[in-house]
């Protein structure tokens, strides 16, 4: 169980978004003001932080850096509406952790707070193994068990994505965010196409599927048994 | 009743000051001319009488006496004057009565009155007139009477006071005309503006083919409100089409769930009841996600965000991205990309326009055909083109279909009819122009980047 701060001053937003962590298993306070988010977040201990751009008294991205000026480095996630996207949120050199352009659905949300919930991922690592999948970083290969996966170099990113994340639901925004490099919502099914050629190679028909789609949400790797 | 009022008060002014400045015209031509004669003529007389004097004054007695005798007697119209007084100011000689008081030798022309001396002028005269001294030490007086002078000065001011009266009427008058016009056709403006007002978006000012002020506003006007009609025509088809575009998925999803609740009878036909329910609310949602996004970036994201943008590297990645979906199409997408052609810009933006692009092209052409992607260099800057063999497009929907929730006829697929008005809401956001490009098969689309990005 994790404890989130929410900092929105819209309440029908707040509330959604309350009432979908609270289900995904998050304990929450919510604070409408950036005063008294400062004020909180210094007197709590926190796993994450949503927090609105646009706050009624200070701007969100100030909140940020005085936390973390005060040496807070608690994961922040950035909600912030496509017409106030500035180069500090993109970049977000002011010590958030990852932004979110409202409206946003409410999956992606908990995903993306799960990432940060979880980090750090092992950096440095050379090899990425998940029961039988094992990924050598350094040369690039791929096996389950003693089959060697034929991966295309989008396909080996994919799959390593999946493996750092394993257990973890990744949605298809952030798949085209983190692997791809650009975040926009395709209208097809294109991300759907290249996993579906992933899970052939990684998934043969008499093989335990590891790969997952996860119905409405995005795709998952979870380690058999 | 106001209005009028206003309009009578300019009338009034108008009229007045054109009155005013007629009369000042003729007043300053009247003073030119009266200076120009009588002050100019009466300067001359006075030295013309002083030059006569002095010379008159240097005759010896006899002689004098004989001019003055002559000069009275030569004076047939009695205009001059001329007389010798002796030291006690008796006159000697002459037709002068008595000599003027104010009249002195030697101290030039004066304007005096002098008083004829024969039975029939005795009334006094205006005359100007000179005194020197003989040598004799007699006062010699001779003048000339301004009876002409006189009668140029009346003569002016009556001209003054004739051309003054008729101008200013004139003045009011042309005044009164001109301003009524004008507010006639401030009334028949303010009529149609009304009209405008209570709906009437059909109504235009009437324009005379002229070349006036007022043609000129309403021209103008006129060419506003055609603007404005085709926004709200616009404005409306595209609330129309949010209805309609809801409505379908809406109406789908009810007939679902009403069939479905009484069909149900396992947990599985439950799961799969939701999820058919689920996928046409995301229909619906995304329709509204889309709407919301191009306004958001028609409204500007601020450009200061924009960054050098490697434009052929975002085309590959969409082609990349593409590529198995066309190829599970049977539909081959091929590329074609000048290297290291930077524009500044949004990439996630310009990302999201080329996938759009390429999400049309793949969808519109049949198993077997080919899409192209090109980046290339033209005279004039940049060019991403992304071509089709689809069924293209109509020349005659060029246009129309960068407008929200067009679809083409032709162009009967799957999809909201938004991909290309936010392809061109991002376009525009950059400064690049969106076009359909004539082609002989399929549709093509280019993205006009300037060279100064």
């Amino acid at each position: 169980m994790s404890q989130v701060l929410l900092i929105e001053d819209d309440a029908g937003t707040a509330e959604e978004i309350a009432l979908e962590l609270r289900r995904a298993g998050h304990r929450l306070q919510h604070e409408r003001f950036g005063r008294t988010a400062l004020a909180a977040a210094s007197a709590g201990s926190w796993n994450a932080i949503i927090l609105d751009r646009m706050l009624p008294d200070i701007d969100g991205l100030e909140v940020v850096r005085r936390l973390r000026e005060n040496g807070d480095r608690t994961p922040v996630l950035v909600l912030s509406a496509l017409s106030d996207l500035g180069e500090r949120v993109r970049g977000l050199d002011i010590g958030g952790d990852d932004y979110l352009c409202k409206p946003f659905a409410l999956v992606e949300l908990v995903a993306r707070l799960e990432a940060l919930l979880r980090r750090p991922l092992g950096a440095g690592e050379t090899a990425l193994r998940l029961g039988p999948i094992e990924l050598d970083l350094l040369r690039r290969t791929a096996f389950r068990g003693e089959r060697a996966l034929e991966l295309l170099p989008r396909e080996f990113q994919l799959l390593e994505y999946l493996v750092r994340r394993g257990g973890r639901v990744v949605t298809r925004s952030m798949l085209l965010q983190d692997v791809w490099g650009y975040r926009f919502e395709p209208r097809s099914n294109v991300v759907d196409v290249h996993m579906g050629k992933l899970r052939h190679k990684v998934d043969l028909d008499d093989e335990t599927p590891l790969i997952r789609s996860v119905r409405g949400q995005g795709y998952r790797i979870d380690a058999p048994g | 009743m106001r209005r009028a009022d206003v309009l009578d008060k300019i009338t009034i002014r108008w009229s007045a000051g054109i009155a005013a400045a007629l009369a000042l015209q003729a007043i300053l031509l009247s003073a030119l001319f009266w200076w120009q004669t009588v002050s100019a003529g009466q300067a001359d007389l006075g030295r013309e009488l002083s030059e006569d004097c002095a010379a008159l004054s240097r005759l010896s007695a006899d002689r004098l006496a004989d001019a003055i005798g002559d000069r009275v007697n030569g004076d047939l119209h009695r205009t001059g004057f001329i007389g010798l007084f002796d030291r006690d100011g008796r006159p000697t000689m002459g037709n002068i009565l008595t000599p003027p008081p104010e009249l002195r030798a030697g101290t030039g022309p004066h304007r005096v009155t002098l008083r004829r001396a024969d039975p029939a002028g005795v009334a006094p005269d205006e005359a100007e007139a000179v005194a020197c001294r003989t040598a004799g030490g007699d006062l010699l007086v001779i003048g000339r009477d301004l009876d002409f002078y006189q009668m140029i000065q009346h003569l002016v001011w009556r001209a003054l006071m004739l051309s003054i009266l008729p101008a200013a009427a004139l003045a009011v008058l042309g005044g009164i005309v001109l301003a009524r016009r004008g507010q006639a056709r401030v009334r028949r403006f303010r009529f149609h503006l009304d009209e405008i007002t209570d709906g009437g978006l059909k109504a235009r000012l009437p324009v005379r083919g002229g070349e006036d002020e007022f043609d000129l506003i309403s021209a103008g006007v006129n060419q506003m409100l055609g603007r404005i009609e085709t926004l709200m025509a616009e404005l409306r088809g595209v609330g129309d089409d949010i209805a309609h575009e809801l409505r379908t998925p809406l109406t789908r999803l009810r007939a679902k769930l009403e069939r479905g609740g009484d069909a149900v009878s396992s947990p599985e036909d439950v799961r799969l009841l939701v999820d058919g329910a689920i996928s046409d609310i995301d229909q619906a949602l995304h329709v509204i996600g889309a709407l919301l996004r191009i306004r958001a970036i028609e409204q500007g994201v601020r450009r200061g965000n924009f960054e050098p943008v490697d434009l052929g590297s975002v085309l590959r990645t969409a082609v990349e991205l593409y590529q198995p979906i066309a190829e599970s199409k049977g539909v081959a997408l091929s590329e074609r990309i000048a290297p290291d052609r930077i524009v500044r810009g949004d990439p996630d933006l310009l990302m999201e326009a080329l996938a759009n692009l390429l999400d049309n092209a793949v969808k519109f052409t049949p198993a077997g055909g080919s899409v192209r992607a090109e980046l290339a260099e033209t005279p004039s800057g940049l060019r991403v083109l992304v071509s089709d063999d689809g069924p293209g497009i109509d020349p005659g929907e060029r246009e129309a279909v960068f407008r929200r929730f067009h679809r083409s006829r032709a162009r009967d697929a799957p999809g909201h009819g938004l991909g290309l008005s936010l392809v061109a809401a991002i376009a525009h956001l950059h400064g690049f122009a969106v076009s359909i490009q004539p082609s002989e098969r399929g549709c093509s689309i280019a993205i006009d980047c300037p060279a100064a990005t």
